[in-house]
């Protein structure tokens, strides 16, 4: 069974790219716009990985990491912050509060699509 | 004696001596004849009786004269020299004795004069030098006063007690004002001499800044300066605090005996800065966004050549569509950023350790909660603002314990690559990561911290993140602070001149010999202390039921009154003047209408007479009014409160007029503005310092004689 990548960001210009490239890597995607979406998107969905951007309406994403870290049945869902922020103190922050990783845009696609390989154990 | 009276007895005696021997040999002739000659020489003489009396005369003139000439000779000049001499000694140093009489005498009176050119020479000399001292000292005063009234900063001169000295221009308009209502107060400022700093800056600010500097001092480290930002009513200022040290030989020297105050208005600069931080923050996460799209849809592109013209073409819509918003943005940015000017406005270097000392001192001293401090990272050095991260800190601290009742905290600095991390980690409460994340928005003085800001302002100055973790299953949890980490502070070597021996003294610098306030208050002299004498006018004469309608006060610093720094205010009583108070005073309902209420005006004036002792003719009348605002206003009168009335009792018991004219007439003040407040303030001000030197020939030298002398006196029964 395929598995399943959320994409969260509220910019549709992104969201194009990031579901293109995630569907063409064998994932099967849903895309959510805001952060209340995102989170019932966890819920109904159950992905495995979460491309989360920090900067969404109606719930932030670090918002909906600590919702998704405080949740123990979702304990096993990775989390990647997706952020226009490049200080080191959001890193910090993003890190601390349980993000599996932190990419910076702009980022290259190569690099996040083997990220997440990566942190869904696929190997490449 | 006189020298007439002394010659005339000096006469006197000499005819008497004269007589002895006459007598002597007359009576040994007289027993050697025997009856017959003796009857002979008898009628011998009193033949010749006129030629004996002629001769007896003449010898008697002849030593009269001879007295005489002795007398002009040797006695005179050398009594008329002794007081020539007194005159160019004590009177006049030009004057001259006259050479005269005999030559000893006269030989004398040369010498007397030569010395006297010699002495006035001398003199002239001095006072000379003097004059060129006084001169230089006075135009380097000048050139100092000129430096200080054109600086562009506002400067404070204050005492280790943290009275103001000296004070610029550019002072008094950037804090003059007291903050609540810029306008309430004609005339009196908070900034004055002889006044409280402590009046404009928040004492814990202040106090934190000169411990820092004496810190400083003892490790004899980097600069010894502190800085501290402060709002002084709409101005957000930088204020730069530098220690005066004593000087010369007492045991104290080296320590802290003022320090100075440089005031910078920062709000156009904070503003300008945080403008600029917002373009640019602004601009990077355009920049970022349209980035990230333009090169993901770039690289899906290339990855994937074979995709259909329908996906290919919305691809290429995204690049262009986000390659012209970026550069729409750019140009925006580029404008904005060109329209500020350069930021002054910086934070400093603080060591972690130092910090977490400060803030474990602190929340024990405040919460009695004892916080167990991990060992910190040496070389751990942070750019911030130390008091206020500390405030933060200790908020966060005070919300933890008071508010859900945490008891065990730890605090842990830790410096990692360029970031410091501050941990407040706290267990034995499950507390709920909502509640928690709505601190961030409340302002710090919630938790007893006296600052303006709010805990997310404080991480935003810093340019750091906050966030909390909570295990509620475990009731463990922690907040975090990171920030970025500053260079060490690297020692500088000290100056090889001591600040303080450069420091040029002057004006009121005699303050600096002033003692702390409480508990030596009571045992200063009158004449050290700082007075504030005010009057007020009310309604009519009952406390109970009238209300004030004017304050007047004026300040008696070092025993002059200061005109300049008085306080009027007239206030809004609400209620109509007795018509009797109205032709006493003079004032009407139309003279209060837009006046301030009392709960406006009676903070200012509390503020306004902070740490000076209150003086007031009939006192008893004026406090009891003051008394009974109290729960109206939450403002009290707590300092020692002397009464003119009272003293005047104490000085003339036996008068028996004490009323406010009669005690001017005889202390020589004329009577102007009687039945203003601000009027009789100035007359009882002036009453009082006339009365100081008569009570200190009485014995009443100190605060705490006046206070004792005047509750003896009969009329301090009277109450209101």
């Amino acid at each position: 069974m395929a598995r399943r990548v959320l994409i969260a960001d509220d910019e549709p210009n992104i969201v194009l790219s990031l579901e293109f490239l995630m569907e063409q890597s064998g994932y099967e995607v849903r895309v959510a716009r805001t952060g209340e979406e995102a989170l019932a998107a966890v819920e109904a969905f159950r992905p495995d990985l979460v491309l989360l951007d920090v900067m969404m309406p109606r719930k932030n994403g670090y918002e909906v990491l600590q919702a998704i870290r405080g949740d123990p049945a979702r304990r096993a869902t990775k989390v990647v912050l997706l952020t226009a922020k490049g200080r080191d103190v959001d890193m910090e922050k993003g890190l601390g509060l349980g993000a599996d990783a932190y990419v910076t845009k702009p980022f290259a696609t190569r690099d996040l699509v083997a990220r997440v390989r990566d942190l869904l154990g696929d190997g490449g | 004696m006189n020298g007439k009276l002394k010659f005339a007895l000096l006469l006197a005696g000499l005819y008497l001596l004269s007589l002895v021997p006459i007598a002597t040999v007359g009576a040994l002739f007289w027993a050697d004849l025997d009856g017959v000659e003796r009857q002979s020489f008898l009628v011998i003489v009193e033949r010749r009786a006129s030629l004996f009396a002629l001769a007896a005369l003449t010898m008697l003139g002849v030593v009269a004269v001879l007295l005489r000439t002795f007398y002009a000779k040797y006695v005179t000049p050398p009594l008329r020299l002794a007081e020539g001499t007194r005159i160019i000694l004590g009177a006049n140093p030009a004057h001259r004795v006259t050479p005269e009489g005999g030559e000893e005498p006269q030989a004398l009176a040369q010498v007397i004069n030569a010395f006297a050119s010699q002495h006035q020479a001398l003199l002239r000399d001095v006072d000379a030098r003097v004059r060129e001292a006084q001169a230089r000292v006075a135009e380097e005063r000048n050139r100092l006063a000129a430096l200080v009234s054109e600086l562009t900063q506002g400067v404070l001169v204050c005492n280790a007690e943290g009275r103001i000295l000296l004070f610029n221009a550019r002072a008094r308009e950037l804090l003059g004002q007291p903050s609540e209502r810029p306008h309430a107060i004609g005339g009196a400022s908070l900034v004055g001499l002889g006044r409280s700093v402590f009046a404009i800056f928040e004492r814990s600010l202040v106090a934190h800044a000169v411990e820092t500097v004496e810190a400083r001092l003892r490790g004899g480290g980097a600069a010894a300066v502190a800085h501290f930002a402060a709002n002084a009513g709409e101005h957000l200022v930088h204020v730069q605090v530098t220690p005066v040290l004593a000087a010369g030989e007492a045991a104290d020297a080296g320590s802290l005996a003022g320090f100075i105050l440089l005031v910078d208005d920062v709000t156009a600069a904070a503003d300008r800065e945080s403008r600029r931080a917002g373009i640019f923050l602004g601009f990077a996460d355009a920049s970022r966004r349209a980035l990230a799209s333009i090169r993901a849809a770039v690289e899906a592109f290339l990855a994937y050549p074979q995709m259909d013209a329908a996906r290919r073409a919305r691809f290429a819509a995204v690049i262009e569509e986000e390659a012209t918003a970026l550069s729409a943005r750019l140009e925006q940015a580029e404008g904005e950023y060109r329209s500020t000017e350069r930021p002054t406005w910086m934070l400093q270097s603080v060591s972690g350790a130092d910090l977490a000392g400060a803030v474990v001192r602190r929340v024990e001293t405040r919460l009695g909660l004892a916080v167990r401090l991990e060992p910190v990272d040496e070389g751990v050095w942070l750019r911030a603002d130390a008091f206020s991260l500390m405030q933060a800190l200790c908020a966060i601290a005070a919300w933890l314990h008071l508010e859900a009742g945490v008891t065990e905290i730890r605090l842990r600095v830790r410096g990692a690559v360029r970031l410091a991390q501050l941990d407040l980690a706290w267990s034995g409460a499950a507390l709920d990561p909502e509640a928690l994340t709505a601190w961030e928005d409340r302002p710090l003085a919630t938790a007893g911290e006296p600052s303006p800001l709010t805990l997310k302002q404080v991480v935003e100055l810093h340019e750091g993140e906050l966030w909390h973790q909570t295990d509620r299953a475990a009731g463990t949890g922690l907040f975090r602070f990171v920030l970025p980490l500053a260079q060490p502070e690297v020692a500088a070597p000290r100056p090889a001149v001591p600040v303080e021996r450069s420091r040029p003294e002057f004006f009121d610098f005699d303050l600096f010999a002033q003692g702390a306030l409480d508990p030596e208050l009571e045992r200063r002299r009158l004449s050290d202390l700082t007075f504030t004498v005010f009057d007020t006018e009310t309604t009519g004469l009952a406390p109970e039921l009238d209300e004030i309608v004017c304050i007047g006060a004026i300040r008696i610093v070092n025993l002059r009154v200061l005109h300049q720094d008085s306080f009027e205010q007239f206030v809004d009583p609400g209620r109509p003047m007795s018509p009797e108070a109205a032709r006493i005073t003079g004032i009407d309902a139309s003279m209060l209408r837009g006046q301030p209420p009392i709960a406006q005006v009676l903070p200012q004036f509390h503020r306004y007479c902070e740490e000076t002792v209150l003086v007031a003719h009939n006192a008893a009348f004026d406090m009891r009014f003051l008394q009974l605002l109290e729960p109206r206003t939450g403002v009290r009168f707590t300092q020692p409160v002397l009464d003119t009335l009272l003293l005047s009792a104490v000085l003339h018991p036996n008068l028996a007029a004490h009323r406010f004219e009669e005690i001017a007439a005889r202390f020589g003040v004329p009577v102007i503005g009687r039945h203003t407040a601000l009027g009789d303030a100035i007359m009882a001000g002036e009453i009082f310092l006339k009365m100081i030197p008569l009570l200190a020939d009485a014995g009443i030298v100190t605060l705490k004689d006046a206070r004792e002398a005047s509750q003896r006196t009969w009329q301090a029964r009277i109450r209101y």
